[in-house]
């Protein structure tokens, strides 16, 4: 009788607990709700509660807005600007699709000096510059989890990876920042691109969260032309200025206003082709809006 | 009659059991957090921490290496000792050791030097600093204290923590293109300008402490070494003693990865 009366208790406060858990309004006791009453004859078990979120973004789409800034600045530096939109089908599964336009993408500080110090620089594969690009692609948001700030305000996070395929708009730096002209570039064409990203999306509230995340963004890299000319046509550009013979697709007035300077350089980026897959590894920082 | 009595006193203190146990589990409960509403107007609950960190000392081991210095490779270990005097606030001093060497990239640069000669006065190439060691001293803030759930019955407990320090160090530093002997041939090797001294050195960084147990965490962080560093510029290749020395802000950003134990 005894016994039967302690499950009977233990089965109530189970049930009124996991109510309270799940309910609307009710807080979460960490330790009720994790654990139910043992009976008197030590069979324990563990009793786990799924306490129910404030809020879901399954059904909801999201807009995204991110300043990216690369971290692995080698020969290459790139910060821009980033929009995604993405769509959660369910809590943890997420569509994405994104563009993102890079306002400084340049030469390095070391890439520089190579070039003004020790009359170097790196392969122009190794140099390729990303002035934009577009992803689409799958998010998976695994782990979530709760933070509170110096004993107060408690948020909702969570920790999610991404993967994406895309396109990459590349250029190559033709001149450094001390010239007389300034910085100049020569297009080196549409390249693809794929994506892999991890990082944390904090939950201000049922609408707004922040978001910080590390993406691997790798393109390939295969430098054979600039600005649609091939190493015979940048040779004739140097040579001969505005007025030299070009195959079609070269076009001289994307040199600018010192086509025969510009080109002598671009003739030498690619008077041997070079090719690698560029790993730009951005951070981005970003607010997103709930919808 | 009998088993109406029987029933009648079953009943109720199974009953009487179950508010009882309602009643003390409320109570635990109530006593154990506050309610705070969200935004959203839904409730949330303060927790208080599984590892509580006031008024305890920290004995801490990271392994660290940098990822800014392209010239240089520079692979080490941090010490540290502190005092938590409170949740998010602790104290101490570090040491640390680096072994340092010129990168594959630096040598790949010496090869392909140009002919030296003094017509051309030529800068130095900067950012090539090693260093080797140095102590500080170090403050950390914890204002983020978190929960994730890994699986369904795995949580881990986590603290974001900024960090601010300033200490002395010691700088090796080999030139990349400048030699110590004269001349216009190539530079031999092992002649290239090298020297060391100690310097200030400011730390600033921020990372993430993952509870194992009520004694044991996990770290990872990202600092940033800031020092006052020297080039030499208007060089005349030939002469080793000329240039001009330039002053600016060198900087060494590590990643670390350690453990720490908590006393």
């Amino acid at each position: 009788m005894r016994t039967h009366a302690l499950i009977v208790a233990a089965l109530a406060a189970f049930v009124a607990t996991a109510s309270r858990a799940e309910g609307p309004v009710a807080p979460v006791a960490p330790a009720a709700a994790t654990e139910a009453a043992p009976t008197e004859e030590s069979d324990v078990q563990a009793v786990h509660v799924v306490e129910k979120r404030p809020f879901t973004e399954g059904g909801r789409g999201e807009l995204s807005l991110f300043a990216p800034i690369q971290v692995n600045t080698k020969f290459t530096t790139h910060i821009g600007i980033a929009l995604e939109g993405a769509y959660h089908l369910r809590e943890n599964v997420a569509l994405q699709i994104g563009a993102m336009w890079n306002p400084v993408a340049q030469q390095s500080t070391l890439t520089e000096e190579l070039v003004n110090k020790v009359n170097q620089q790196p392969l122009a594969a190794d140099a390729l510059l990303l002035q934009a690009g577009g992803l689409i692609g799958l998010e998976l948001m695994p782990v979530y989890g709760k933070l509170n700030i110096f004993d107060g305000k408690i948020l909702k996070m969570g920790f999610y990876i991404n993967v994406g395929l895309g396109i990459a708009k590349t250029e190559l730096q033709l001149q450094s920042s001390t010239s007389q002209e300034g910085r100049t570039y020569g297009d080196t064409g549409i390249r693809p691109m794929a994506g892999l990203g991890a990082g944390f999306r904090v939950f201000l509230n049922d609408r707004f969260t922040l978001r910080l995340e590390v993406r691997d963004l790798v393109y390939s890299a295969y430098v054979s032309t600039v600005n649609g000319c091939t190493y015979t046509d940048t040779k004739a550009i140097s040579a001969q200025g505005t007025s030299a013979s070009v195959s079609s697709g070269c076009s001289i007035a994307a040199f600018g206003a010192n086509p025969k300077g510009d080109a002598a350089v671009a003739a030498a980026q690619i008077a041997t082709p070079s090719a690698d897959v560029v790993n730009n590894i951005t951070v981005f920082t970003g607010l997103s809006f709930l919808f | 009659m009998r088993l109406q009595s029987t029933v009648g006193h079953r009943l109720p203190r199974a009953a009487l059991l179950a508010v009882l146990s309602l009643v003390a589990l409320g109570a635990g409960s109530a006593a154990a957090e506050d309610v705070i509403y969200g935004p959203d107007g839904a409730p949330t609950v303060v927790q208080r921490k599984l590892y509580p960190m006031s008024n305890r000392w920290e004995l801490g081991l990271r392994l660290q290496t940098s990822v800014n210095t392209p010239l240089v490779t520079q692979d080490g270990a941090l010490l540290d000792v502190s005092y938590h005097t409170n949740e998010w606030f602790d104290i101490g001093g570090e040491v640390f050791y680096n072994y340092t060497a010129l990168a594959n990239l630096a040598e790949v640069i010496r090869e392909k030097l140009p002919q030296r000669n003094s017509t051309t006065p030529k800068d130095e190439i900067a950012n090539a600093d090693q260093m080797r060691f140095g102590a500080a001293i170090v403050a950390r803030i914890a204002p983020i204290y978190g929960k994730l759930n890994l699986a369904s019955e795995l949580n881990v407990h986590f603290q974001t923590y900024l960090l601010l320090g300033a200490g002395v160090t010691q700088l090796h530093h080999e030139s990349v293109n400048l030699c110590a002997v004269g001349g216009t041939g190539a530079c031999p090797d092992g002649s290239f300008l090298t020297t060391d001294q100690f310097t200030f050195v400011g730390e600033i960084g921020g990372g993430f402490r993952f509870y194992f147990s009520d004694h044991w965490s996990m770290s990872t962080e990202v600092r940033a070494y800031l020092y006052p560093a020297q080039y030499k510029a208007d060089n005349d290749l030939t002469n080793p003693l000329s240039g001009v020395s330039t002053t600016y802000m060198g900087s060494m950003v590590s990643f670390a990865l350690g453990f720490a134990r908590l006393f």
